[in-house]
């Protein structure tokens, strides 16, 4: 049988069955939709967070405390609070820094007059604007002065002043921080978001006033400092080299899960995303995959009521001289032109549907950008071909295998 | 030289240790160009012989030979590649393909005998027209008549050329008058040069042939060739 005949009859079997065709195909088509649209969006995230990263600038290292795991993650109440505003100046006395400010982040209630409102509030110094680049719009951001003298002043995130302000100036007004009065003295622009929460609903008070007024403690959250010279690894190392002086730990060989704190720059936090985003893409992926199992189990099924319906056709094929290969051959190519056919109406959807969904998340999240993942359509159209041959080839051989006369006789 | 040689063939059917013998010792000869009826009840085997003769199924014991070539025992392939080139087939319930043409019909054989498409629908018109059937080419096959559809079928045994076809109670589906018709071909077929055999319970359709072989119990009872050679007339 010649090649072209081969696709002919089978195409022609399927065109006779259309609806049945379609529905059969249906499973793998929201199998390989669902593969496209999981890696689109996984790509999506990791490209969304790596770009949140590349935002605080290249230049900068974390240093926050660790329970000696050697990992970051998020802040626990169960790791002890190692860090103080000692080492600040123990990281500024190396020289390798520009700038070195504490953060220390909580939650508090505001208010002015009537007006109340919960808010996030960094503790820090001077340089904290600088470091990170954020704009005050009005006013001024602190001095070192007011640092020292413990000040009651604050600097307001942009949505947090027209909440208690209004259309008022705030500048030189008075606010209650926890029932302390602050003055403020500055006001961010508009500073966006970072990891999802809104910078703009934050306020930023001297770090020394937040420990002894406001928190009644005397560590920080964590540190950050921006390298001198751009030069993060030796930045990093110097950071490690001072810190365990002076936290007096015994740790010559540089084990960091010896560390009661844990240095990062951003191309480690690059390198944890890419593994999370990559180990994310995976999991969604599988689970897509698994849709795609089931779509061929559909086929294999609605191929062996085909074979088993068209038992006399295949004997009269039979009697009219084709073989074993012939007929296994034509059941096997209707099976892969089925998911061949579901994968690309698949393809087609997928593709819809990841910048669909692109387009309604980046009106919610900004700086979420539509990915087409063509790895994904590639693979998308290669799986869904494999799928036919898999569940393709044990109806294919039931057909093939018939007796012609049994087939023949078969009502 | 004979056509179909066969020296006591055998066919058994075995399921579940059951032995069920279907022919036994059936030795027989058929030349080009004659019309051979197989003439017998239902169960006498005489459908299996045909099965047998036309490369369906495969015999137990003894001897066939196809124009001197020994078929006894080949493989499901090669059996394929037999029914492809050497025999056409005519079954009761003519066995169309219901949502394809005509002309597809007809031409199916030529699919698996690799024969180019061009000449293929050369060969089908021609085979349509040898049946009457040529102003019917893109009719679908369930869009016409007992009668029709077994000349169809008749068609689509032709069309490959084969040096023998065989008919399965050609008109067992058919009233009298399109059965009488189908016959008529036949003969018509027979006295170009064509080699029949047909199976048939019925004796009208069989005298039609030139030949009537009886078989009962797996057995050849009488065959009027014999008659032939004892009384040196044809037997009509």
């Amino acid at each position: 049988m010649r090649l072209a005949d081969l696709l002919i009859t089978s195409s022609e079997s399927l065109r006779r069955n259309k609806s049945r065709s379609l529905l059969t195909i249906l499973g793998v088509v929201i199998g390989i939709a669902s593969v496209i649209l999981m890696l689109a969006i996984g790509q999506s995230a990791e490209g969304y967070i790596l770009n949140q990263v590349s935002d605080l600038g290249s230049d900068l290292i974390f240093i926050e405390p660790s329970s000696g795991s050697g990992e970051s993650g998020p802040p626990s109440m169960y790791v002890e609070q190692t860090l103080d505003l000692d080492d600040v100046l123990v990281l500024q006395k190396t020289g390798f820094f520009a700038a070195v400010s504490p953060v220390l982040a909580s939650s508090v209630s505001l208010s002015r007059g009537e007006e109340t409102k919960f808010s996030q509030f960094a503790g820090v110094n001077e340089t904290y604007d600088d470091i990170f680049s954020y704009e005050v719009a009005s006013g001024r951001f602190f001095e070192e002065s007011d640092i020292d003298a413990y000040a009651r002043v604050v600097v307001l995130g942009k949505n947090v002043a027209e909440d208690l302000f209004g259309d008022q100036d705030p500048l030189g007004q008075e606010i209650k921080i926890k029932k302390v009065s602050f003055r403020v003295i500055g006001v961010f622009g508009e500073l966006g978001s970072q990891f999802f929460q809104n910078l703009d609903e934050q306020i930023s008070i001297p770090v020394t006033t937040a420990q002894r007024d406001i928190l009644g403690v005397d560590y920080v959250s964590y540190l950050v400092a921006q390298a001198g010279n751009g030069d993060t690894v030796t930045a990093k190392e110097e950071a490690q080299f001072a810190l365990r002086e002076s936290h007096n730990l015994d740790n010559p060989n540089g084990d960091v899960n010896k560390d009661d704190f844990l240095v990062s720059t951003q191309s480690d936090a690059v390198a944890i995303i890419g593994a999370v985003g990559s180990v994310l893409s995976l999991l969604l992926a599988s689970i897509a995959a698994i849709s795609l199992v089931v779509g061929g189990i559909g086929i294999m099924n609605i191929m062996l009521v085909s074979v088993t319906e068209r038992t006399k056709e295949i004997g009269l094929r039979k009697a009219v001289g084709a073989t074993y290969k012939e007929i296994l051959n034509q059941f096997l190519v209707e099976a892969v032109m089925l998911t061949a056919l579901g994968g690309l109406i698949g393809i087609v959807f997928g593709i819809a549907t990841s910048l669909g969904s692109a387009w309604i998340i980046g009106k919610f999240v900004e700086g979420w950008n539509p990915n087409v993942p063509w790895s994904g359509v590639v693979l998308g159209f290669f799986v869904s071909t494999v799928v036919g041959i898999i569940f393709g080839i044990y109806p294919a051989r039931h057909a093939a295998k018939l007796d012609p006369i049994e087939a023949l006789r078969y009502e | 030289m004979a056509l179909i040689e066969l020296k006591n063939i055998t066919k058994q059917y075995e399921n579940d240790g059951v032995i069920t013998p279907v022919l036994s010792e059936v030795s027989l000869s058929i030349e080009e160009g004659e019309f051979v009826s197989f003439m017998g009840p239902s169960g006498s085997g005489k459908s299996t012989l045909m099965h047998i003769l036309g490369f369906l199924d495969r015999l137990s014991g003894g001897k066939y030979f196809f124009r001197n070539e020994d078929v006894s025992s080949l493989s499901k392939d090669e059996l394929a590649k037999h029914r492809s080139k050497d025999v056409g087939f005519v079954f009761q319930s003519f066995n169309l393909l219901a949502k394809s043409s005509v002309l597809e019909n007809v031409m199916l054989p030529l699919v698996y005998s690799e024969v180019p498409k061009a000449e293929r629908i050369k060969k089908a018109t021609k085979a349509l027209e040898a049946v009457d059937l040529g102003h019917r080419l893109n009719h679908l096959s369930n869009q016409l008549s007992g009668g029709e559809r077994q000349r169809v079928a008749i068609a689509r045994a032709l069309v490959n050329e084969p040096k023998v076809i065989f008919a399965d109670e050609p008109t067992g589906n058919l009233d009298t008058k399109s059965g009488e018709a189908v016959l008529k071909i036949f003969q018509d077929l027979n006295k170009q040069g064509h080699t029949l055999v047909m199976v048939t319970h019925e004796s009208e359709a069989a005298e039609h042939a030139d030949r009537i072989v009886r078989i009962r119990d797996g057995k050849i009872v009488s065959d009027s060739k014999d008659h032939v050679k004892r009384t040196g007339s044809f037997y009509k």
